[in-house]
């Protein structure tokens, strides 16, 4: 059911906390966001002296009256964002069974972005990828555009392995405006790769926000007894008895996450890491919480 | 050497093959563990390679450690299963501790000397010498005894030191060793012996008779004994044919002239026999000889000492001796050898009963005072008659007429020669007659001990015998048909058959050619046949044919009655009248002239008449000693045993329990050692006889069993594995006085050690699954 992404919880916490863009973005609408074009707005940000060409409408005559010189006013223009949502829909987010499914988890989240973002005014685009562009859905203001969210999500699969650094890097060169981009996956990739696509995306000037999504079983390994562990986006398979490989195991997921979270930090991009055993209203009231209270906005 | 073994009788290699077996149940269970996992789609399975990549060597080598652990384990289980055992020589007090049984042979043919010492006293020291090497925690039981065996101890087996004196404290007993009973006896000791590591050792000459009699029971208890136990035979004896000793030994010892008399000298003959061999066992030629005494009680006889000849194996010689006996009653005659290698048999004792005259009651049913040739009893008695005053025989003859109860009291044999029987009929009585009342009298003190012959004539009516004898039990087989062969007619008479005598005294009438005339110059022309019942018809040994004629008659017949006997013939002890009528003759055999056997005949009847009713005071080693009471008073008996040793002996019983009216006598069994046992009666009010009463008592005179020293020859290891069909472990003699039990393998038990290396291995397995974290 599509209507089970949208859920109300979720919304009205993360609503309360409200999203806004950490840094400036452009945005088409006048919204809570930093704009880097200045206009004539309701917040007056300094005088200049009037060249020609300038609008005459916004020369201050109270100024000239006092000065007899052509001031113009400027005022700080505050605009609405783009966010783009990056969603995996590799076979690897097919971990876990009923809230915990990886790809479950992620689409709630997806949703709860996408009301958020449109909520306020912002637009928001969705781009459902695994190992090229899956489906893209256009950026978008409206509200009606969750429902088209909400449809495509619902019939969305997972299919073949992740990539996702091609696709950063493609994203990076097609937007124009400087956005708010999510990356929502478990980022089974290689995190060099991923690196790289991040810088991009940041040289272009856009915000960075990596959700990353991991069932409790890949970061703890708490099986026992002997099993086959068959790859979901590789053609291997290891018979092994989990409890035996657990303290290895751990410490390769910790140091990749440690090099997922470190390179990340570097590029100043935002890391939540969302585990699907954890409700997403309290993952996500988290990320937001702790975003208000070190972006300072 | 060590060898490995198990306890458990299959293959060891059965046991092996089921311990591989075994190894391969952890490595099954492994693989079908293998085969139960659950799949897990994964998506970070980058990690888990990685993780892997990182960990696999060290789970590899874990689950081979475990999986080795695992087959360890149940291999170590099968083989405790299997009880193993090591072999190994064991050395003095080394190995594990053993529950040892000591089968003791105490047969006389162990007192034969080898060196200093008697083979018996060899093995003693080499016992106590095998007790003191014996590992720490071991015990001793010990069976001793010829041919009963008997666990003689000691009560607490784990006590060493009671085992040694027991050992040392065994005696000899005079009888041929029974090594079934002992093995048998061995095996139930040794099933009852919870240890693992078991020894049987039997301390013995191993003659070979002793094996040889009872091969396949032994063989049988050998073979099972040895699944029970290692068996080591410890040989006192040099083995070997040409080891045998040189012994005498003393078949009997016979008076010479009938009864024994007080204050006369009186003369024996000792027959002495080699069963040895015949020459000296240390220069190996020069035959050795020996000499004998005589003794009456501890008193030496006067006669000299009688120096033996040299005797081949086998030969016998008599040696005649004398002695006097100091007054009547029962006198030990004691014989003793010197001069051979075998002690046990050197003593032979000899109760004689020395008694004044006997007299014998002839009743004459034809007695002719003035012409004594014409009595019926005239060849009898003068057969009878003594021919030298030292003979104690007395004979009178009277009338049947004249024949009075009060009689029979005097005299200890009454003969009724062709007496009548009383007549029924009032007034119709004749001199042949005998009185009721004599009959009545003469049947009372034939049961309570007297003999009585009864011998035919014409008086003799069949019927009336059968009707007065008979009914009073005195007639041993009923009279049938008078049986007359006429001379006249030339019809054939009857001899008789000297092979059918029976009675052991009449041994050597029927042996010595000298009295081959009873079958070939003998003629029987009268006499009565009788009705012999049928084989089957006959109870015990109440009555019994001594002698037959020719065509299977019976001529001589006796019958036990009480404690009396009687012997009925069937033909005339007066066969040749002495006027004329030689046509009317009954037989010849009373004739001197013709019949040599006439006279023996009656000397040797009379004195086992006299002889075979006296209490039986000459008995071989293991028979029952039965004693006939004296006095009706209440008494308790005690047996002093040549060791002086007193015994309390049990109640008097009936002789015969099937019989009515049958004595009761006090019987002593387990007379094992040879020597002069006296039965001592006490009263209650007296004191318990102590063992100081040296010579009261009645004597009896126990000898030993002659047949321990028939074959003297002791088996060699190869007679024995031939006999025996596998190689026992024979210990010399040498080398266990020695100490020296290297020779003797010993087993030890290693269930215990593999039950806790199971355990170490299982505890060892579950740490290692534990920490590793893995487990089936």
């Amino acid at each position: 059911m599509a209507n089970n992404y949208l859920q109300p919880d979720v919304i009205a916490r993360a609503e309360a906390l409200g999203l806004k863009a950490r840094s400036i973005v452009e945005g088409l609408r006048v919204g809570d966001h930093k704009s880097p074009y200045r206009g004539f707005s309701v917040e007056f940000v300094q005088h200049r002296e009037y060249v020609p060409g300038d609008d005459i409408r916004h020369i201050d005559w109270k100024s000239y009256g006092r000065s007899e010189r052509y001031t113009i006013k400027q005022y700080e223009q505050e605009t609405n964002f783009t966010a783009h949502i990056l969603l995996d829909a590799s076979n690897s987010m097919l971990y876990g069974t009923g809230e915990t499914n990886k790809l479950e988890f992620a689409k709630v989240l997806t949703v709860a972005l996408s009301f958020l973002v449109v909520h306020q005014r912002d637009m928001v685009g969705l781009n459902i990828f695994d190992d090229g562009w899956r489906q893209r859905l256009p950026v978008s203001g409206q509200m009606g555009h969750i429902q088209t969210i909400l449809y495509t999500l619902e019939d969305l699969q997972p299919r073949s392995k992740t990539s996702i650094a091609p696709l950063l890097h493609d994203l990076a060169n097609q937007t124009r405006r400087r956005g708010l981009v999510f990356l929502i996956s478990d980022c089974f990739d290689d995190v060099d790769k991923l690196m790289d696509g991040v810088q991009h995306l940041r040289f272009k000037g856009h915000e960075v926000v990596v959700f990353h999504v991991m069932h409790p079983d890949e970061i703890e390994l708490p099986l026992d007894g002997l099993v086959k562990f068959i790859g979901l986006e590789e053609l291997a398979f290891r018979l092994t008895r989990p409890q035996l490989i657990r303290p290895a195991y751990q410490r390769v997921v910790q140091k990749y996450l440690k090099d997922l979270q470190d390179g990340l930090e570097r590029n100043r991009c935002d890391y939540a890491l969302l585990n699907t055993g954890r409700p997403l209203r309290e993952s996500l009231t988290e990320y937001l919480a702790r975003r208000l209270k070190m972006g300072g906005w | 050497m060590v060898t490995v073994g198990f306890f458990l009788p299959v293959s060891p290699w059965l046991i092996y093959a089921a311990a591989a077996a075994a190894m391969s149940i952890p490595i099954a269970i492994h693989f079908f563990f293998r085969s139960r996992y659950r799949n897990v789609p994964w998506g970070a399975m980058k990690f888990i390679l990685a993780a892997i990549e990182q960990t696999s060597t060290r789970i590899k080598f874990q689950e081979l450690l475990l999986l080795c652990l695992r087959c360890l384990l149940v291999a170590i289980l099968v083989l405790a299963v299997a009880r193993p055992r090591s072999q190994s020589q064991r050395g003095s007090g080394a190995g594990d501790a053993v529950d040892a049984v000591f089968v003791f042979d105490t047969s006389y043919s162990m007192t034969v000397k080898e060196g200093q010492r008697t083979r018996f006293k060899r093995a003693q020291d080499a016992a106590v010498k095998i007790i003191d090497k014996l590992p720490y925690h071991s015990t001793v039981q010990i069976i001793a005894g010829a041919q009963k065996a008997e666990l003689v101890g000691p009560a607490a087996p784990e006590n060493l030191a009671a085992a040694k004196q027991l050992v040392l404290d065994l005696k000899i007993q005079h009888q041929p060793a029974d090594l079934s009973a002992h093995f048998e006896k061995a095996r139930a000791v040794l099933s009852k012996n919870q240890a693992s590591n078991k020894e049987l050792y039997l301390f013995s000459d191993l003659q070979i008779s002793g094996f040889e009699d009872q091969l396949p029971a032994l063989r049988r208890d050998l073979e099972e004994l040895k699944k029970q136990a290692h068996i080591v035979f410890v040989q006192s004896s040099d083995a070997g044919a040409s080891q045998a000793p040189f012994n005498l030994t003393i078949d009997g010892i016979t008076p010479q002239s009938g009864i024994p008399r007080p204050n006369r000298k009186t003369t024996f003959a000792v027959v002495v026999r080699n069963t040895g061999r015949d020459t000296d066992k240390k220069t190996d030629a020069v035959p050795r000889k020996g000499s004998i005494k005589l003794f009456v009680g501890d008193q030496e006889a006067k006669t000299a000492p009688a120096p033996l000849r040299a005797l081949a194996p086998g030969q016998k010689e008599v040696v005649t001796l004398s002695a006097e006996f100091p007054s009547t009653g029962l006198h030990v005659v004691t014989a003793l050898l010197e001069g051979d290698d075998l002690e046990g048999d050197n003593r032979f004792d000899f109760v004689v009963n020395v008694r004044e005259q006997v007299k014998l009651l002839i009743v004459d049913g034809n007695f002719h005072r003035d012409l004594p040739e014409k009595s019926s009893s005239f060849n009898l008695y003068n057969a009878l008659l003594p021919v030298r005053e030292s003979q104690i025989l007395l004979p009178e003859v009277v009338s049947a007429e004249r024949a009075a109860p009060d009689l029979i009291k005097q005299y200890q044999v009454v003969f009724l020669v062709n007496v009548g029987m009383p007549s029924k009929e009032k007034f119709a009585t004749d001199a042949s007659m005998i009185s009721t009342q004599f009959l009545d009298e003469l049947a009372e003190a034939v049961r309570a001990g007297k003999s009585l012959v009864i011998i035919p004539g014409p008086n003799t009516k069949p019927a009336a015998y059968n009707e007065s004898l008979g009914k009073l039990g005195l007639l041993p087989m009923p009279l049938d048909q008078f049986v007359h062969r006429d001379r006249k007619k030339k019809e054939p008479s009857l001899a008789f058959n000297r092979q059918s005598l029976s009675l052991p005294s009449f041994r050597f009438m029927r042996e010595e050619k000298a009295y081959s005339p009873l079958e070939s110059y003998i003629d029987i022309w009268k006499w009565f046949t009788v009705k012999e019942p049928v084989a089957q018809d006959k109870k015990g040994d109440a009555e019994s044919v001594w002698m037959r004629f020719g065509n299977n008659d019976p001529a001589v017949i006796a019958k036990r009655v009480g404690e009396g006997e009687v012997v009925l013939l069937t033909t005339s002890a007066h066969g040749e009248p002495p006027v004329g009528d030689r046509e009317n003759l009954w037989n010849n055999w009373s004739n001197p002239v013709v019949s040599v056997a006439f006279i023996p005949f009656w000397d040797v009847l009379v004195n086992y008449l006299i002889n075979s009713r006296l209490p039986d005071v000459n008995l071989s080693a293991g028979q029952t000693l039965v004693h006939l009471p004296t006095s009706s008073e209440a008494l308790y008996y005690s047996l002093r045993t040549p060791d002086k040793e007193m015994i309390r002996l049990p109640q008097p019983s009936a002789k015969d329990p099937a019989q009515k009216n049958s004595p009761r006598v006090v019987r002593a069994s387990g007379l094992t050692r040879a020597g002069i046992y006296r039965v001592i009666s006490w009263k209650a009010s007296d004191n318990e006889p102590t063992k100081d009463l040296d010579s009261t008592g009645t004597p009896t005179a126990v000898v030993p069993d002659a047949r321990d020293t028939v074959n003297l020859t002791t088996a060699t290891a190869e007679d024995l594995e031939k006999m025996l069909g596998f190689a026992p472990k024979v210990l010399a003699i040498e080398r266990a006085l020695e100490g020296n039990l290297e020779s003797v393998t010993s087993h030890r038990e290693w269930t215990e050690w593999f039950l806790l290396a199971a355990l170490i291995v299982a505890m060892t397995e579950s740490l290692l699954a534990w920490v590793c974290g893995r487990a089936w």
